[in-house]
């Protein structure tokens, strides 16, 4: 199929505006010379108002961490282990997993938990390091979601729909604010090796132009899949055939005045400048020994989360945009007991350390940090609760974010549930809300933020979102 | 019972008499003047009637002057009211004897004496229909065009940037002046109360003192307007009173102190005044960051450009904040770099010089940049001397000096005379040990240098901790 919608005038755009003849669309083209494009080219010129942030680095806990085992805390829970949840609480809100399980008896928190830093933000042992960081983050308690399935729920969390095929937050925030760094991609995606959890799907640029796609860099040799040139082409003679190749270009572009053409060598351009940034960003040789010691062990192999945090904080500091970071493997409908230590060993110190390694060096003025799962669970086991075991079902309707840095108030907790963190009583913030907040601190209008596709303009979020003004600092 | 009230509130409704008589006896003239004059036989009909509303005039005059001596109406007002109502009946009595007097065939002239009187009765009607409903009462749900006096006020304040603001001149005076000046001023100084000036506020009064500075429930100004409209002690007594807006403004005013320089503050301001004045005044109050205060003017494009040839990264803020967030990309920054970097330095909010070799001379050529909030200056071998340049920018909320070669001295320095409030010195001559008691001393300034965790020691579940148990 080819690609109609780069064009200067799409087919839609010039039937659209024919009709009130041609003189209309010189007229548009007169009172604003980009409208004649509709909105459907290349990128917005930069933010809409101030900006508190300039770039975004999202950690994404992908199968859903227990927020009532990490960060909202119910002493109620404790004094009622093993109890039946009173069905009052659920309020007729049961999820489909375990609608047929007989019994749900409440589950407590699983480490204990204390009130740290001088805020007194409640956090579990199980983040002692986070937990050593309280005064700087902003913890929603109050969030809450669409779906009750990973995929979907991930798809929403990045998009702003279920269904897969919208441009994602990174490609919004690269479409509306372009580039600080013409060396490296705009949007910039790193897994955990062999713990990816996230899917490239996460990364799409939907109808948007496919340079504000997210770009996954991995460990090891080759950082950007066929990136490097193959063997036997040097540098000289890549650089020859770009040459070339930007000559036929440009007399294709002189005949259709296709800007796709324009962004496609742009593109190759960036690749050949890229055979020599990434390499240079994915080298952490030069980092001290204090900054590994800050990030822990892991951050010396390649892969881990704790490197990928590293790296992180390089990548912000050249200007990358948008970075998100996967960490799978969250999703402990059993075996919650042993799997959720060791998945907060290797995102807490790194997670904690990314946040006060970008406020030492001052980036943490222009840079948010948002930590996260795409749900939360749930206060009773899935499955038998016995002496030493149980599990937690998804529970879209409250859970836990953090977010930290540019523009969000320090060391505050907001929102609050119920005493069985079942539902929310105070201050709710749906994911609409939460992004709506993420592209306000970017100084974007998220409502102005959109993009025409189709015959409709579509936005992050949809027709939905509140900016979340009390937890603007 | 007080005979002269009781009577003088029949005024209102003996008014309405002489009013309908005039312009019955008007429309008979009107009639003769187009020759019905099998309806309007003799000019004698006209005459009469004319006399009639006179007598009705001449009652509801006194029962007006009657009522003047309430305390209820606003007193320049009241005056003009009063002169025209006497002179209507004036006008009036003069109108019949011409009428009656004139030869038959001045019908022209009797008309327009007719008219001359007709109108001095309307406006003696409208006067008075303005001073019992108060002189927005007639327009108030008309089209805007007869309310420009009202919103030309109101556009002016939002022309007012919010900081330059003076509360008691551009708010506070202005209501008192339409509101209270009628019946207190030094002629007609009611309850013995004056509010001419602004040192009248604070003057003794018959009750007692109008305004305690910093204690609003005791200052009499404000607990009568902000009385409910009925209450028969609320001020104004006629026309529209303070505003729920005012009321809360002057109480934000004189709990502030009453000062005549007082200006609005967002620190000290609840949420619902902020609200409030930006629905009412356009003011906006909301706390926001200096750079988002500032307005600047554009600026010529090819400055930016030539900027942007000079190595920098140049942006606006926003689309209509045109202060410039400026970095500079290139690795070695000297005095030409800088000479173009100046002629824009007014609109430069965020500047970046990083890992770019900035000397110290290099920065001492950067000319002042007034709105200067965010500098970063890190990774360059500077010294204390450019402590200077730190110290010459007010508005200067956060410095990065990571990496540069400051000293303790220097950075105490800097401490004792800026309003920073982040300076990052990470890297540089000082040591981790230097900075407790500094932080101590500038407990306003968050000083920011390598971070450490504590030693962590692995927790145990609770599932654990029983097992131990």
């Amino acid at each position: 199929m080819h690609d109609h919608h780069h064009k200067p005038l799409s087919r839609r755009d010039f039937l659209g505006k024919s009709t009130l003849g041609l003189g209309a669309i010189s007229l548009s083209s007169l009172i604003n010379p980009f409208s004649a494009y509709g909105s459907s080219i290349g990128s917005m010129t930069g933010p809409h108002f101030a900006p508190k942030a300039k770039r975004v680095i999202f950690l994404n806990m992908i199968g859903a961490p227990s927020q009532l085992d990490l960060f909202d805390y119910k002493p109620i829970l404790t004094k009622m282990h093993g109890v039946e949840l009173p069905g009052s609480v659920m309020g007729g809100r049961v999820t489909a997993t375990v609608a047929a399980q007989a019994s749900k008896p409440i589950v407590r928190p699983l480490y204990n938990f204390e009130q740290r830093g001088e805020s007194g933000m409640w956090m579990s042992d199980l983040m002692p390091y986070m937990g050593q960081i309280t005064d700087e983050l902003c913890m929603i308690n109050s969030m809450y979601t669409e779906s009750v399935q990973h995929e979907p729920a991930q798809m929403f969390t990045h998009t702003g729909s279920e269904i897969p095929g919208r441009p994602t937050m990174g490609s919004w925030i690269s479409y509306g604010l372009g580039s600080e760094n013409e060396n490296l991609p705009n949007y910039i995606a790193l897994m955990t090796k062999g713990n990816e959890g996230g899917s490239t799907r996460l990364l799409s640029s939907g109808f948007l132009p496919a340079e504000h796609q997210g770009v996954q860099f991995r460990s090891g040799k080759d950082p950007v899949l066929f990136l490097n040139n193959p063997p036997g082409v040097s540098e000289e003679i890549r650089r020859e055939q770009l040459d070339y190749l930007q000559k036929l270009q440009e007399k294709n572009f002189s005949t259709w005045e296709d800007p796709a053409i324009k962004a496609k060598m742009s593109q190759y351009e960036m690749a050949f400048r890229m055979q020599t940034s990434v390499p240079e960003v994915m080298n952490t040789e030069g980092e001290p020994d204090h900054i590994y010691e800050l990030y822990g062990e892991d951050s010396k192999k390649p892969g881990t989360f704790a490197s990928n945090c590293l790296l992180a904080r390089r990548l912000a500091e050249r200007g990358v945009r948008f970075i998100q970071l996967y960490h799978g493997d969250w999703d402990h409908h059993s075996n919650l007991p042993k799997l959720i230590p060791k998945r907060c060993k290797e995102v807490d110190q790194a997670s904690a350390a990314l946040i006060m390694d970008l406020k030492q060096r001052g980036l943490l003025e222009d840079t948010l940090v948002v930590w996260g799962g795409e749900f939360g669970r749930t206060s009773f086991s899935q499955g038998q609760l016995t002496k030493d075991n149980f599990g937690r079902d998804h529970h879209p309707d409250a859970y836990t974010m953090l977010m930290a840095g540019a523009g969000v108030k320090k060391g505050i907790t907001y929102g609050a549930t119920d005493d069985f963190g079942y539902h929310i009583t105070e201050n709710k913030v749906h994911v609409h809300d939460l992004n709506a907040t993420i592209l306000h601190l970017l100084g974007l209008d998220h409502e102005k933020l959109n993009y025409k596709y189709q015959g409709r303009r579509f936005r992050l979020t949809d027709v939905h979102g509140l900016v979340v003004k009390d937890i603007l600092s | 019972m007080e005979w002269d009230l009781f009577v003088g509130r029949f005024h209102s409704l003996l008014v309405h008499l002489p009013i309908g008589i005039f312009i019955l006896a008007y429309l008979f003239e009107v009639l003769l003047q187009l020759g019905f004059r099998s309806i309007i036989p003799s000019r004698k009909v006209i005459i009469v009637t004319y006399i009639v509303g006179l007598l009705a005039g001449i009652v509801a005059a006194v029962t007006g002057w009657l009522l003047s001596f309430s305390d209820d109406y606003a007193l320049e007002a009241l005056n003009d009211h009063k002169l025209l109502g006497i002179a209507t009946l004036v006008v009036m009595a003069l109108v019949i004897i011409y009428q009656a007097k004139a030869p038959a065939h001045r019908n022209k002239l009797k008309l327009l004496a007719s008219t001359i009187a007709i109108i001095f009765t309307g406006l003696t009607g409208h006067f008075g229909g303005n001073l019992t409903h108060g002189s927005t009462y007639l327009v108030e749900y008309g089209p805007n065009i007869f309310k420009s006096e009202n919103g030309e006020a109101l556009q002016a304040l939002r022309e007012i940037h919010p900081d330059s603001l003076n509360i008691y001149t551009d708010i506070v005076n202005p209501l008192i002046q339409n509101k209270c000046i009628a019946c207190h001023a030094t002629d007609e100084n009611k309850g013995g109360l004056i509010l001419e000036n602004y040192s009248d506020l604070f003057k003794e009064a018959d009750h007692s003192q109008p305004v305690m500075a910093g204690n609003p429930d005791m200052s009499e100004l404000f607990k009568r307007v902000s009385l409910p409209g009925g209450h028969e002690k609320a001020m104004p007594p006629r026309g529209a009173g303070f505003g729920y807006t005012d009321i809360q403004i002057l109480r934000y005013w004189i709990g502030g102190g009453a000062d005549s320089l007082a200006t609005f503050n967002s620190n000290d301001m609840t949420q619902e005044l902020i609200a409030l004045v930006l629905r009412d005044y356009g003011l906006d109050y909301s706390p926001k960051p200096y750079y988002e205060k500032v307005l600047v003017d554009s600026l010529a494009e090819e400055l930016l450009t030539q900027l942007r040839g000079a190595g920098f990264r140049v942006n606006y803020l926003g689309e209509t904040n045109l202060l410039l967030d400026v970095e500079y990309r290139g690795d070695s920054i000297g005095k030409d770099e800088i000479r173009i970097l100046n002629q824009v330095a007014n609109h430069i909010t965020f500047l970046k010089i990083s890992d770019c070799k900035l000397s110290d001379d290099v920065l001492e050529e950067v000319d002042d940049m007034q709105h200067l909030t965010k500098v970063d200056l890190s990774k360059n071998k500077l010294t204390g001397k450019m402590i200077p340049f730190l110290l010459n920018h007010r508005h200067l909320e956060s410095a990065n000096l990571n990496e540069t070669e400051i000293d303790i001295e220097s950075l105490r320095n800097l401490l004792a005379q800026t309003a920073l409030s982040r300076v990052y010195v990470r890297s540089t001559k000082i040591t981790a040990e230097e900075i407790p008691t500094l932080a101590q001393t500038y407990a306003d300034v968050e000083i920011i240098v390598d971070f450490k965790f504590e030693k962590v020691v692995e927790a145990k579940s609770v599932f654990a901790q029983k097992e131990t148990e």
